[in-house]
C-alpha cells in the first residue's frame, strides 16, 4: 500500500507553490508476537507485523482550491484516497481508490486433536489450518457536468477486483485421516467492470433522473476439491471456471412535488444477468480402478424489469403517509451441454447430452406508512408492507443426475410466497435530556409449493413461520458532560417446514455511557448481551437408537468494553481499554482485549506515540484456533 | 400472489402520479429558507465583503475553503448571509440582534438547520427531498450535525477540515493512535449499532477500514434502511453484491435462503458467530431444513452423520448456490 502513496505527490508538489495545505502523516512499525494460530488471529483481529503507513490527511489548498485531496487511510495494505477536482457548479470529476484486504480461516471449526479421526464422534471431514486472503480493491471515476443551471450530466466508471487464494488438506476422518488427506485449493479471481451515465432534468414542474448502467462481471472461481468416500475409497476431482455478469441495468426515475402537502416519484428499472460456468469433473474409484472424466458447460440468461411508484402525504407537520408499490417481472432460460467419457469398465462409451430450462418470476410489494407527530415531543409510526413473490419452472429436475442436463425426465414446480409485515414504533422525548423508544414488528411468512411430478424431495415443502419483534430503549443525557443509553431487543420466531415445528429466540441488550469528568478527560463503557436459543425437537437416530429428542442451540455472548482517554497536560495523552468477550452454551469461548497508549507531542508539528495491546482467545471446542498475542506499534506523526 | 389486480395497482398509481402532475398547482419546489432568515424585518443582503470588514477570522475560515466561492465570488446573500440573514440592518448599528446570530441557530430546529443549506445546495434532489421527510429529519438531525466541519464555529481549532477526516471524540479504538472515524458521528445516536460493531465478528469498521456510508445513505429513503442501492431482483442484497460479488450468482441451483435475503443467514453488523452468522453450526441449517421424515433430508438419511457431529458445511459447501451440483455440495 505504501507504494499508492506516490499518488499525493503532486499534491505536494502544488503545496509547495505557496499555497495553504494542511493534514497529517502518520507511518508506524509494528511487532507482533503470536502464540496459537495465527490465521484465525489475522481473521479476527487483522493486524500485520513490520512498518506501516498508518495514514495520510490532507486538505484544501488554497490557491488550488479546485483540486482537494480527502483522505488516505492505510493500515494492514487497506485504503482509501478521494481526489477531487473543479466544482459542483460547473464540471467536477472525483478519483476514488479504496482496497480493503481480509482474511479467513478456513479450517475447521471443530479441528483438534480430540477430532483427528480418533474420536467416537469426528466430524466427516477435517480441513487442516488454512488462509484465505482476499483482496478487494475499487477504483472509480465520477464526474458530473452542469450543462445549464438546472441540467445535470453524471457519470462515472468503477472497477473492482476482488482475488485470493488458499491452499490446504482437508482429510477424511472415518478410517484413516493421513490416507485419505488431500490437498484441496480454491482461487477467486473477479473482475467488476461499471459505466453509468445519468442526466438530472426538471421539466415543468417534474424532476427527472434518467439514468443507466451496464456492468460486466466476470468471477473465476477455480475450485479443486477432492471427495472422499470413506468407505469406498472414491475421490473426486473437481475444476470450475465461473464466469457470471449483469450486462445491462437501467433506470428511469421522476420525482416531483404537488402543492404543499404531496410529493411524488416512480420509474422503470430493467436488470440482466447471465452466467455461464464450466467445469470439468475427473471421478477415481480406486477398489474398482476406474477413471471417470466429465466436462459440462451452462449457460443461464435472466431478465428483470420492475415498475415502482411512491406518494408522501405530508399535509402538516403531525402528520406524514407513505405508500409505495412495486411490481417485477423476470424471466429467463438455461441451455446445458455435457460430455462425459465413461469409465474403463466401458472404455470407449463417450455421451453427449443436451437440455433446456425456463422459469418465470413475479414480484409484487406494497408498503404504507404513517407516521403521526400528536405532540411535539412524540412520534408514531406504524408501518405495513407485503411482499408476494412467484416463481415458476421447467424442465428443472432430472430423477437420476445431479444437474439438469444428466437425463431426460421433466419436473415442472411452482412456488408462491407471501410475506406480511406489521410494525409499530414510538418515539417519546419526555425531557430535554430523556428520550423514550419502543416499538413492536411481526411478520409472517407464507411458503407454498407445487409440483407437477416430484422426482426429488429438492424443495421444503410449504411452510410458514412468523416472527415477533419487541424493542426498548431509553437514551439519558444527563449533563452535557455525560450521556447514557440502554436497549433492549427480543425476536420469536416460529416457523414449521412440513409437521415439525421450531423455535428461534434471540434477545439483545445493549448499554453504554460517556463520560467527560474534565475537559481533557473521556471515559466510556459499554455493556453488551445478545442471546441466541433455539430448539428443534424431532427424531435423531444414531447406530445404537432412534428417538425423538430436542436438537437444541442455545449461545449466549456477553461482553464489555471500557476505555479512557486523558490528556495530563497539553502534551502527552494517554489511553487505555480492556474487552472481553465470553459466549456459553452450545459453543463456548472467552476473547480479551487489553491495551495502552501514549501519545506525545514533541512539538507544533510532530507527535510521538506508542501503543501495547494484549490478544487471547480461549475457544472451548476448537482449541487449536486458540492464541494469545502481543502487540507493540511505534508511531510517528507529522502534521503540516 | 399473481392476481391481476396487482399489476393494475402498480398502473393507476403512475396514471396518477401523472394525472397530478399535469393537474399541479403553483411551483413549490423551491421553499424559502424558512422562518430563520425572516428575523429582521425589513434587512436587505449586503454580502460577505462587508462582513469581512469586521468579521476578519471567520473571513479567513473559509479562505480556501469548500466555501470560498459563495463567501468571496457569490452574490449577495450568498455566504454569511445564507445562514445569518441579510444584514443590512446589523452593518448599520452592529447590533447583534438585527441579525441572525449564533444562539437563534442553535434555537432553530432541525429541518429549519437544513433548510438553511438546502437554499444553496438545492442540486441534490435526494438530499432535498429527504431532509424534510427523512427519520433523519424527524430525528431532528439537520446537515450540521453531521457536516460540522464547514462551520466556522464548530471545527476544530478553528480550522476547516477535510470533509472526510473528522473526528470529534475518537471512541473507536481507544487506543490506536491519532485514529480518524467517520463513523463516531453515526455513533453519537446510533448505540446499539456501535454495540454490534464490537462484537467477536463484525464488518472492519475499525479504524475506517469500512465506513457506514459503505452501506446506508444518510439522505437515502427510510424504507430501505437508508442503504445506498437501487435494483431489481433483490434490491437490499443488491448492496451486498456490490462487494462479495461471488456470492452473486445467478446459480443454477440457488440456496432459496439467498433469494429470501443475505440476513436471513447473516447478521449484516456484527455477531458472536463466524461469518456473521445468525446461529453457527447445524442449527442455523435447520431452522428451515427440519423435515417430516428428519434426520432424512430429501432424500438422504442424514442420522449417521449428524449422530458423528458432521457439520453441514463440510459436505454441503456451497450454501450460497452451485452451478453443479443441487444439494450444494460441489
Amino acid at each position: 500500500m505504501t507504494r499508492h502513496a506516490l499518488l499525493f505527490l503532486p499534491m505536494l508538489l502544488y503545496a509547495q507553490d505557496g499555497a495553504e495545505f494542511n493534514g497529517a502523516v502518520t507511518a508506524g512499525f509494528k511487532l507482533i508476537d503470536n502464540r496459537g494460530d495465527l490465521n484465525y488471529f489475522r481473521e479476527r483481529v487483522g493486524e500485520r507485523a513490520g512498518l506501516t503507513l498508518e495514514s495520510i490527511q490532507a486538505g484544501r489548498i488554497a490557491k488550488f482550491r479546485h483540486v482537494r485531496l480527502m483522505t488516505l487511510f492505510t493500515p494492514e495494505n487497506n485504503g482509501r484516497v478521494i481526489l477531487q477536482a473543479g466544482s459542483i457548479e460547473k464540471f467536477r470529476v472525483r478519483l476514488r481508490f479504496d482496497r480493503l484486504q481480509t482474511y479467513y480461516d478456513t479450517s475447521s471449526t471443530n479441528f483438534g486433536a480430540s477430532t483427528l479421526g480418533f474420536s467416537p464422534t469426528p466430524s466427516q471431514y477435517l480441513s487442516m489450518p488454512g488462509d484465505l486472503t482476499l483482496r478487494r480493491t475499487t477504483a472509480t471515476v465520477d464526474f458530473s457536468w452542469r450543462l445549464r443551471e438546472r441540467f445535470l450530466v453524471r457519470g462515472g466508471y468503477r472497477f473492482r477486483r476482488s482475488n485470493g487464494s488458499d491452499l490446504q488438506l482437508v482429510g477424511g476422518s472415518f478410517f484413516s485421516v493421513l490416507d485419505s488427506s488431500l490437498p484441496t485449493s480454491e482461487t477467486l479471481s473477479t473482475f467488476h467492470h461499471t459505466y453509468h451515465l445519468g442526466v438530472d432534468f426538471p421539466v415543468g414542474r417534474i424532476n427527472f433522473h434518467l439514468g443507466g448502467e451496464i456492468e460486466n462481471l466476470k468471477s473465476r472461481d477455480s475450485f479443486l476439491q477432492p471427495q472422499i468416500g470413506g468407505i469406498a475409497l472414491n475421490r473426486d476431482l473437481t475444476y470450475r471456471n465461473e464466469t457470471h455478469g449483469q450486462y445491462g441495468s437501467a433506470t428511469a426515475t421522476f420525482d416531483f412535488p404537488l402543492g404543499e402537502s404531496w410529493r411524488f416519484s416512480g420509474g422503470y428499472l430493467f436488470n440482466g444477468l447471465l452466467n455461464d460456468p464450466r467445469w470439468s469433473r475427473l471421478e477415481a474409484n480406486r477398489n474398482f480402478g476406474y477413471l471417470t472424466q466429465r466436462g459440462d458447460r451452462l449457460r443461464a440468461d435472466s431478465r428483470f424489469h420492475g415498475l415502482f411508484a411512491q406518494a408522501l402525504y405530508a399535509p402538516k407537520r403531525a402528520l406524514a403517509v407513505r405508500y409505495r408499490v412495486i411490481q417485477e417481472w423476470g424471466d429467463g432460460a438455461g441451455d446445458g451441454w455435457q460430455l462425459r467419457f465413461e469409465n474403463p469398465v466401458d472404455r470407449g462409451l463417450t455421451e453427449s447430452l443436451e437440455s433446456h430450462t425456463s422459469f418465470t418470476s413475479t414480484l409484487h410489494r406494497e408498503q404504507v406508512s404513517v407516521n403521526l407527530y400528536p405532540a411535539q415531543r412524540v412520534t408514531l409510526k406504524a408501518t405495513y408492507r407485503f411482499d408476494g413473490r412467484t416463481r415458476e419452472f421447467q424442465n428443472f429436475f432430472t430423477p437420476g443426475g445431479l444437474n439438469f442436463i444428466a437425463g431426460a425426465s421433466l419436473q415442472d414446480g411452482r412456488q408462491e410466497a407471501d410475506f406480511h409485515n406489521l410494525s409499530f414504533e414510538a418515539r417519546i422525548r419526555a425531557t430535554d435530556r430523556v428520550q423514550f423508544q419502543g416499538g413492536y414488528g411481526r411478520r409472517q411468512n407464507d411458503i407454498r409449493e407445487r409440483y407437477d411430478r416430484l422426482v426429488r424431495n429438492y424443495f421444503l415443502g410449504d411452510r410458514d413461520a412468523e416472527t415477533n419483534l419487541y424493542q426498548a430503549g431509553v437514551k439519558v443525557r444527563t449533563t452535557r458532560r455525560a450521556n447514557l443509553a440502554f436497549d433492549f431487543r427480543r425476536e420469536e420466531r416460529d416457523g414449521s417446514a412440513l409437521r415439525s415445528r421450531n423455535r428461534l429466540e434471540f434477545d439483545t441488550f445493549a448499554a453504554t455511557v460517556n463520560l467527560h469528568p474534565t475537559p481533557r478527560c473521556f471515559l466510556f463503557g459499554m455493556l453488551h448481551y445478545t442471546s441466541t436459543d433455539t430448539r428443534l425437537l424431532g427424531l435423531v437416530r444414531t447406530p445404537q437408537f432412534s428417538t425423538f429428542s430436542p436438537w437444541e442451540y442455545a449461545v449466549s455472548n456477553t461482553g464489555f468494553l471500557v476505555g479512557s482517554t486523558w490528556t495530563t497536560w497539553e502534551r502527552l495523552t494517554l489511553g487505555v481499554q480492556f474487552q472481553q468477550n465470553r459466549a456459553g452454551g452450545t459453543e463456548s469461548y472467552l476473547l480479551h482485549d487489553v491495551g495502552g497508549s501514549v501519545e506525545y507531542e514533541l512539538g507544533p508539528s510532530w507527535s510521538l506515540g506508542a501503543r501495547y495491546q494484549f490478544f487471547e482467545s480461549n475457544l472451548a471446542q476448537a482449541r487449536l484456533n486458540n492464541y494469545h498475542a502481543h502487540l507493540l506499534q511505534a508511531l510517528l506523526q507529522y502534521r503540516f | 400472489m399473481n392476481q391481476p389486480w396487482r399489476m393494475w395497482v402498480v398502473g393507476v398509481s403512475a396514471l396518477l402520479a401523472i394525472a397530478l402532475t399535469a393537474m399541479a398547482g403553483k411551483k413549490s419546489d423551491s421553499k424559502p429558507p424558512g422562518r430563520v432568515l425572516s428575523k429582521v424585518p425589513g434587512a436587505s443582503p449586503v454580502g460577505s465583503a462587508k462582513c469581512q470588514e469586521c468579521h476578519e477570522d471567520q473571513a479567513r475560515f473559509y479562505q480556501g475553503s469548500l466555501h470560498h466561492r459563495p463567501f468571496f465570488e457569490g452574490d449577495a446573500g450568498r455566504g454569511c448571509e445564507s445562514c445569518h440573514g441579510p444584514g443590512s440592518r446589523h452593518a448599520e448599528t452592529a447590533d447583534k440582534a438585527q441579525i441572525v446570530n449564533k444562539e437563534d441557530l442553535q434555537k432553530a430546529k432541525g429541518q429549519e438547520r437544513s433548510s438553511l443549506c438546502l437554499g444553496c445546495h438545492d442540486s441534490n434532489l435526494l438530499a432535498k427531498r429527504d431532509a424534510f421527510f427523512s427519520q433523519h429529519a424527524r430525528a431532528e438531525v439537520s446537515c450540521w450535525d453531521c457536516h460540522e466541519g464547514v462551520l466556522h464555529h464548530r471545527a476544530s481549532g478553528g480550522k476547516p477540515q477535510p470533509r472526510m477526516a473528522i473526528l470529534p471524540d475518537a471512541k473507536e479504538g481507544i487506543v490506536q493512535l491519532f485514529a480518524r472515524n467517520q463513523n463516531e458521528y453515526c455513533y453519537r445516536c446510533h448505540e446499539t449499532q456501535r454495540m454490534e460493531f464490537s462484537l467477536p465478528f463484525r464488518h472492519p469498521l475499525e479504524r475506517g477500514k469500512m465506513t457506514c456510508t459503505d452501506c446506508h445513505d444518510p439522505h437515502g429513503e427510510p424504507w430501505r434502511n437508508q442503504l445506498v442501492t437501487h435494483s431489481v431482483g433483490n434490491e437490499a442484497d443488491a448492496l451486498c453484491f456490490r462487494c462479495h460479488a461471488e456470492q452473486r450468482g445467478p446459480f443454477v441451483w440457488q440456496h432459496q435462503a439467498v433469494e429470501e435475503g443475505c440476513t436471513k443467514c447473516h447478521k449484516p453488523h456484527g455477531s458472536p458467530n463466524r461469518r456473521l452468522l445468525t446461529v453457527s453450526g447445524n442449527a442455523l441449517c435447520l431452522q428451515c431444513h427440519f423435515e417430516t421424515r428428519f434426520p432424512a433430508i430429501g432424500q438422504t438419511a442424514h442420522d449417521f452423520k449428524l449422530s458423528r457431529r458432521a457439520r453441514c458445511l463440510d459436505c454441503h459447501i456451497r450454501p450460497h448456490g452451485s452451478n453443479v451440483s443441487e444439494d450444494l455440495t460441489q
